[in-house]
């Protein structure tokens, strides 16, 4: 039932009834695998109908909920969203979400760090320029502003959606260059107990030199999950354990996590659901590579550096549908993220706290407008010792709005604008030294960020979209007040800093060519402003050397991407999916130079850590109970690097990565082999760093 | 089919264990033996020995370290130190530097330098690629501390253009 939070599942011979709606006017949107969707408007609690789906051979995503803060098909989204479920994520034997991102369209990586569009470069496990939330929560932690994976309940993950441009008209700060929005399943959808073993292998390097380790690289894991319905709630509970050595030395880890959900159903049309999830992470830390000659290796002096980190998410949502017209929500959320290293880690600490609290309505009583209202409001509270963050506090309170206007059956116009006021605390007890730094007072902020788009579908194969979106990302704690000494540089705090700015526009289109021929295309254009580094400030005076958090880059990214879907004989079927990122910083005359690689670009360089041309291919196919896929993917090599090293783009490659996978269903159990980079291709994404070794995974899952 | 698994299997053999680096090198480094003269000052939090392909030029430049071995031992007479490099080259600067407790790097604690005997000035060294130049010996002596004698810090700063050392006070 678009718009709502209802909706039902056909039985097998395709009868569907969805039961207590109050009286009004629905749209449904009918469903199913290996079918065209089909919209019914208008329908009246009562009546009865009757819809033939048509056949298609290749498969999209019928349901998005992210676009637009309500459920809407996909061919009325006027902005780029991907499209990850969860058997898709299933087959990456993975105990993270990155490695399963890595094949969506429009997606690529820089260390662990997805990129949308070239939108960000590499931020060095601070400020992430994507906005993270699981179930609608933003899940971007307190104090590094930063993406914790191991933060998702992988394994209770329904679908992920990927909006590829600027969201910062619904979603506020952090949603500068996308967001990323994981929904977890339904506890009453699959009642029953499921179980997954997990373990692997990487592969030894070719070079003999590059041992670190003589016996096995591993790692192990496992997860239970129980589903169940009790009365009117649907209970989830899950847990598991991973651990392994890692492909490089420090690379080892444990890790746990729990997670419980409930969704209590007061009557068919009102919910309340709550959600826990707690993981614990205790691993080594690679800095660097020893050098090139030992590049799984660490300097001797790092061998024992490691940390601990902690994540708790709580949050809790009441959905009530009031009449045909009008829906409501009320959120409250909780996200504590922590983390301690040892001395050869850096000695830092933090403990972050993020108290979230939100209404939202939706009505459509307004003549061919349907309306989201709501009202927000994000407490960070960072504790952390004074010589690094210091006792924080990061508020930020919004309004929003987004009217669909139906033009006509065919084509929405969306029009949005949301308000952001964030207040920093005060700047002082800052320590003296080197870093200079007076008593700052408090600071607000103040953002406004519209947003419209438009979507047309010329025919039942054809959808056009268009949108224009502006985007802003509030400083993390972290780049503002942070104090601490990094590979021999003193990082000292920047109380002027700025939030940075985008406006995100895009042209797109949905075409199914054939039953057995589906494209999508899109043109995008997005301008950055004030982007934040980490520079050397020359302007600190004395004879310390000292670097800050700056506001710098003037940029612009523009480019093209397309995905092709083919379905083809024998079950087969195939996609390939291209981008091109045409990505341009502007250089001013006195603008602050990292110490490296300067280059010779006049005016204008190439944006850091961008792949120009990135190429997925896919082919996939299925026969009885057992199925199989082989990914490639090209990424072509960096023009350019942050400067910060001084051998600047010496060790970045061309990257190809070969993605085999098998999966069978052997009685209640599923058995799925994975080899991921099975050319065992070495390459760098980030400096003094090598990406993971081929790794042969086998995982079966089975059901009590 | 078997014929096609063949071709897949040589296809992956040929493909395989290429990219980053595929020709392993031996290490690239610069070793040698620093020898301290004089009573250590009893304040002393860190020693280290940083190596510059090129001595700074601007007070940026001070970032643009090539190499560092930040773990000299404290109070003794000497110590065998070794800078790990990412290159083959020349490198033009070798200098070593202390900080105080609870004190942060600052230039004008410069200690000492690589120079050869009877020379004015810094003296480079040649690092080929994969090896390591060895016996890059550096005398530091404490007395610099005392304000008497500047002689060897001020041999190494000879290296720096005159407008950094005005930029710096010097």
């Amino acid at each position: 039932m678009l718009g709502t939070e209802f909706g039902g599942y056909a039985n097998e011979e395709g009868y569907c009834r969805v039961e207590g709606l109050p009286p009004g006017q629905y749209d449904l949107l009918c469903s199913h695998i290996g079918y065209r969707s089909h919209t019914l408007r208008g329908v009246v609690p009562g009546e009865e109908r009757v819809v033939a789906l048509k056949p298609t051979a290749v498969e999209v995503p019928e349901l998005v909920v992210s676009a637009a803060r309500r459920s809407q098909t996909f061919a009325q989204a006027p902005i780029s969203i991907s499209v990850a479920d969860a058997e898709r994520i299933a087959d990456h034997n993975a105990f993270s979400l990155t490695g399963p991102l890595r094949y969506v369209s429009g997606i690529s990586q820089v260390g662990n760090q997805p990129v949308v569009r070239g939108s960000s470069g590499y931020s060095r496990g601070t400020g992430s320029r994507l906005l993270m939330l699981v179930d609608g929560f933003p899940m971007l932690s307190s104090d590094l502003g930063d993406i914790k994976w191991d933060a998702v309940p992988l394994q209770q993950v329904e679908r992920v959606e990927v909006i590829k441009g600027a969201g910062s008209a619904l979603y506020g700060t952090g949603a500068l260059g996308g967001v990323i929005n994981v929904l977890t399943r339904d506890p009453a959808r699959e009642p029953g107990t499921r179980w997954r073993l997990l373990s692997g292998l990487y592969s030894q390097p070719a070079h003999s030199q590059w041992h670190w380790r003589e016996s096995p690289m591993h790692f192990v894991g496992f997860d239970v999950s129980h589903n169940r319905v009790l009365g009117r709630t649907g209970l989830a509970l899950s847990g598991g354990h991973n651990r392994g050595t890692g492909y490089h030395q420090n690379g080892d880890n444990r890790r746990y996590h729990l997670y419980t959900k409930a969704v209590h159903r007061f009557s068919p049309t009102s919910y309340w659901r709550v959600m826990g999830n707690w993981a614990l992470d205790d691993h080594g830390v690679f800095i660097q590579w020893r050098d090139r000659s030992q590049p799984l290796a660490v300097p001797e002096n790092d061998a024992p550096a490691h940390t601990v980190s902690w994540k708790l998410h709580l949050n809790s949502e009441y959905y009530r549908l009031v009449h045909s017209e009008l829906g409501y929500r009320l959120k409250t959320g909780y996200y504590r993220t922590g983390f301690t290293n040892n001395a050869a880690a850096g000695g830092l600490a933090s403990d972050g706290h993020k108290i979230s609290g939100e209404g939202q309505f939706d009505y459509t009583g307004l003549r061919g407008w349907n309306w989201t209202l709501g009202l927000a409001s994000v407490a960070d509270l960072v504790r952390s010792p004074s010589d690094f963050l210091g006792t924080r506090s990061l508020i930020t309170t919004s309004g929003y709005a987004q009217g669909v206007y139906e033009l006509n059956p065919l084509a929405e116009w969306t029009v949005g604008l949301r308000y952001d006021w964030s207040r920093l605390s005060e700047a002082s007890g800052l320590a003296e030294g080197p870093c200079g730094v007076p008593s700052v007072a408090s600071k607000s902020i103040g953002e406004f960020s519209p947003q419209t788009g438009l979507s047309y579908r010329l025919s039942e194969t054809t959808a056009l979209r268009a949108s224009l979106g502006r985007g802003f990302r509030v400083p993390a704690v972290v780049e503002v007040f942070s104090q601490a000494e990094v590979s021999g540089i003193r990082v000292c705090p920047n109380p002027a800093l700025d939030p940075e700015r985008a406006w995100s526009s895009e042209v797109g289109i949905k075409q199914e060519l054939a039953k057995w021929l589906a494209l999508d295309m899109a043109l995008f254009w997005n301008e950055y402003r004030g982007l934040i580094e980490a520079r050397p400030d020359p302007y600190a005076g004395g004879t310390v050397p000292i670097a800050r958090f700056l506001n710098l880059a003037q940029a612009r990214v523009g480019g093209f991407e397309s995905e092709l879907l083919v379905a083809l004989p024998l079950g087969l079927g195939a996609r390939a999916a291209y981008t091109l990122v045409d990505g341009v910083e502007f250089l001013d005359a006195d603008q602050v130079l990292p110490p490296y690689c300067h280059g010779d670009y006049g005016d204008q360089a190439p944006l850091p850590y961008r792949s120009r041309h990135v190429l997925n291919l896919g082919l996939q196919g299925k026969r009885g109970s057992t199925s199989g896929r082989v990914n490639f993917q090209y990424l072509s090599r960096f023009e350019r690097v942050s400067g910060l090293f001084a051998e600047c783009g010496r060790d970045y490659v061309p990257i190809y990565l070969l993605d085999v996978q098998l999966s069978r269903k052997l009685g209640p159990l599923q058995v799925n082999l994975r080899v991921d980079n099975a050319l065992q291709y070495y390459y760098a994404t980030i400096e003094r760093q090598i990406r993971p070794l081929r790794r042969i995974s086998l995982s079966v899952d089975g059901a009590l | 089919m078997p014929f096609w698994c063949l071709v897949a299997a040589l296809a992956l053999c040929w493909g395989c264990d290429r990219g980053l680096d595929a020709e392993a090198t031996g290490q690239t480094g610069i070793a040698g033996r620093l020898h301290f003269v004089g009573e250590w000052p009893a304040n002393v939090g860190q020693v280290a020995v940083a190596v510059y392909r090129e001595p700074p030029a601007s007070f940026a430049d001070f970032f643009r370290i090539n190499g560092w071995d930040t773990e000299v031992a404290l109070g003794v007479e000497s110590y065998d130190y070794f800078v790990p490099l990412d290159g083959e080259g020349v490198y033009q600067w070798i200098v070593v530097a202390w900080r105080q407790e609870d004190q942060f790097w600052d230039l004008t604690s410069l200690l000492g330098c690589y120079y050869l005997p009877g020379a004015d000035r810094p003296a480079p060294v040649e690092v080929g690629p994969g090896e390591v130049a060895t016996d890059i010996d550096i005398a530091i002596n404490f007395a610099v501390l005392d304000h008497e004698t500047e002689l060897s810090t001020a041999l190494c700063e000879r290296a720096l253009p005159a407008e950094l050392l005005a930029e710096l006070g010097r």
